[in-house]
């Protein structure tokens, strides 16, 4: 495969050497933060293994949408999932600047491997029952709602009105690109979403959490309330499915005002909120994500965040991180310890106020404006799982939420385990 | 490398009235010991299957902690007839979803009521294994520490 940077494994730290200079952060994670930023392929072995009967092969994201006999993603041993986007081994370049690793068959056992050495035990994402049902309306229930192994997630709007100005959209994103390639209905209909999440949810121990996400909805008398009344309607229809005032659902969405964060909370059954802010930094967010800073602007959102919080309570808000994107150029840093001391100096205040922060990896997509720039080294990004877990142990703030099995998505949520 | 328990253990962990405890560490060294009634073999019968029915529980903790960092755990099986035992293992898997972890749910739930969840399927490997009934560890002392204890009992006139 070509296009990875040139020597880059001589110039930065291996996979053993962080996992051994870092005794007090978990292997699973630093492995997990590592198959994320250099992605993943799978040998023709590794896929046949993939019984489409039993594992969860196909997917329809607001990031990417799949219907192949490539597991979706990861689990490893200890629980750890590693939310991937599996490449396809036959394409020529290297998407992500540096080599996958592959997903191998040996002696009856599927494995990870790193130059052809073991890396760890891998297991494919069970694949839930209602995915083989049809909805009402004949579509598939795996289209409408999509699962991990103990989420749910639903994506009920699947663009993001950002773009629909010229280079408003976040540079790393690649909602509107997956939204143009794959012929899918804009808006999910909200019967279908609630009798795929009234199918899903007659499974036992399968699910822990409901998580609700999409793009940005910018209309409305006031700027979001088209997006709020939207979340509002479906999550009191989602009401009539539990006995309890409020459920483990989490919704990420844009920086709401006190009087739509409220209108969430007090009417309906959700009980945590997330708006990622992407980037701990307002330079670099500005040139970043053009329209959030437009509209609602880098202390704006950290604001609102602070708001949500008396709204919310304690350990019910964060907001969401695409590590490594901080060095995308022009605007990035060229620093990793720079990078490192001033992300983590913003990450305490944020943290300070209760919002907790969730760490994601930078997967530089092939359909982004980004895609030809080079994530930052496994070495920089443990840092910062294990510096945003110190942080949160300072600031007691819980994870619960967002973390290895309600989400698992997040290598510094992961952390806060034991 | 993982040991095969004894049969006389592997009786002993099917008894439903044998007591189980298990102990862990957390990451600060502190010592946690609990019991816990659902320790027994796995299905291929090598292994411990561990179930633990609260998330944030310190066990959950403690585990995790030893699969991350290759600590040891101990358990200790302790029969109603006075035999006991003590297992030193590894966990080395976590079912937190899949088949095996929704049997267990159904199972733990019709067992314990609808107030009842589950957390986590742990498997534990058996490292090392040992008898621990009071009469086999003082015949054990006997046999390679002979001067050992109270000197009275060395006396002509102590009487065995
Ligand atoms: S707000 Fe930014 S990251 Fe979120 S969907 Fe829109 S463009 Fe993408």
């Amino acid at each position: 495969m070509s296009g990875a940077a040139e020597n880059w494994r001589e110039k930065e730290l291996s996979l053993r050497e962080v996992v051994a200079a870092h005794p007090q952060i978990s292997p699973f994670v630093i492995i997990k933060i590592d198959v994320q930023r250099r992605g993943v392929v799978f040998s023709q072995a590794a896929k046949d293994a993939a019984d489409p009967a039993r594992f969860a092969v196909t997917m329809r994201g607001i990031y990417e949408e799949k219907e192949d006999n490539i597991p979706n993603s990861l689990l490893l041993n200890d629980g750890t999932s590693i939310v991937c986007e599996p490449m396809d081994p036959d394409i020529s370049v290297c998407p992500r600047g540096r080599e996958p690793y592959l997903v191998e068959v040996r002696a009856g056992r599927t494995i990870l491997t790193d130059l052809d050495q073991e890396v760890a035990e891998v297991e494919y994402w069970p694949k839930p029952r209602y995915f083989d049902c049809r909805t009402g309306s004949g579509k598939p229930m795996w289209q409408i709602v999509n699962a991990r192994p103990q989420r749910l997630g639903i994506a009920m709007y699947q663009f993001c009105d950002f773009w629909r100005d010229a280079a408003q959209g976040c540079k790393f994103c690649a909602i509107a690109a997956t939204f143009q390639k794959n012929k899918k209905d804009m808006l999910l209909s909200e019967d279908d979403v609630l009798e795929t999440l009234a199918e899903a949810l007659k499974q036992p121990g399968r699910l822990r959490m409901i998580q609700l996400c999409c793009g940005s909805m910018l209309g409305g008398r006031n700027l979001l309330d088209d997006e709020v009344d939207m979340y509002v309607s479906l999550l009191t229809r989602m009401n009539a499915l539990f006995n309890t005032k409020k459920v483990l659902t989490q919704l990420i969405a844009t920086a709401y005002t006190e009087k739509q964060l409220r209108r969430l909370y007090d009417g309906t059954i959700l009980s945590s909120y997330t708006a990622d802010v992407e980037v701990l930094n307002e330079k670099i967010f500005n040139w970043l994500c053009p329209g959030k800073a437009a509209r609602i602007g880098y202390q704006g959102w950290k604001e609102r965040l602070f708001k949500a919080v008396e709204i919310f309570g304690d350990n019910h808000v964060n907001t969401g991180i695409v590590s490594g994107v901080e060095f995308a150029g022009p605007a990035g840093f060229t620093s990793e310890e720079q990078a490192l001391e001033s992300t983590l100096r913003e990450a305490e205040d944020f943290l300070s106020h209760g919002v907790g922060v969730a760490q994601t990896i930078w997967q530089t997509r092939a359909n982004t404006a980004l895609r030809r720039q080079l994530p930052p080294s496994l070495e920089y990004l443990t840092r910062l799982a294990g510096g945003l877990d110190n942080l949160q142990r300072k600031y007691n703030v819980n994870t619960f939420f967002d973390d290895y099995r309600t989400c698992g998505n997040h290598p510094n949520t992961d952390l806060s385990r034991i | 490398m993982g040991i095969r328990l004894s049969e006389d253990l592997r009786t002993a962990l099917r008894d439903p009235a044998s007591l189980k405890v298990i102990a862990g560490v957390n990451r600060a060294g502190e010592p946690h010991v609990v019991f816990k009634e659902a320790i027994s073999m796995d299905s291929e019968g090598r292994n411990l299957q561990c179930l633990e029915l609260l998330e944030t529980s310190q066990t959950n903790r403690n585990l995790t902690h030893s699969l991350w960092f290759q600590r040891k755990i101990a358990v200790n099986v302790l029969h109603p007839k006075g035999r006991s035992w003590q297992i030193k293992g590894l966990p080395v898997k976590v079912h937190i979803s899949g088949p095996l972890f929704e049997e267990q749910y159904i199972a733990v739930r019709n067992r314990l009521g609808p107030e009842a969840d589950l957390s986590a399927v742990w498997i534990i490997e058996p490292l090392e294994e040992k008898e621990q009934t009071y009469l086999v560890r003082l015949r054990e002392e006997r046999l390679h520490y002979p001067l050992v204890g109270h000197l009275d009992r060395f006396t002509r006139a102590f009487q065995c």
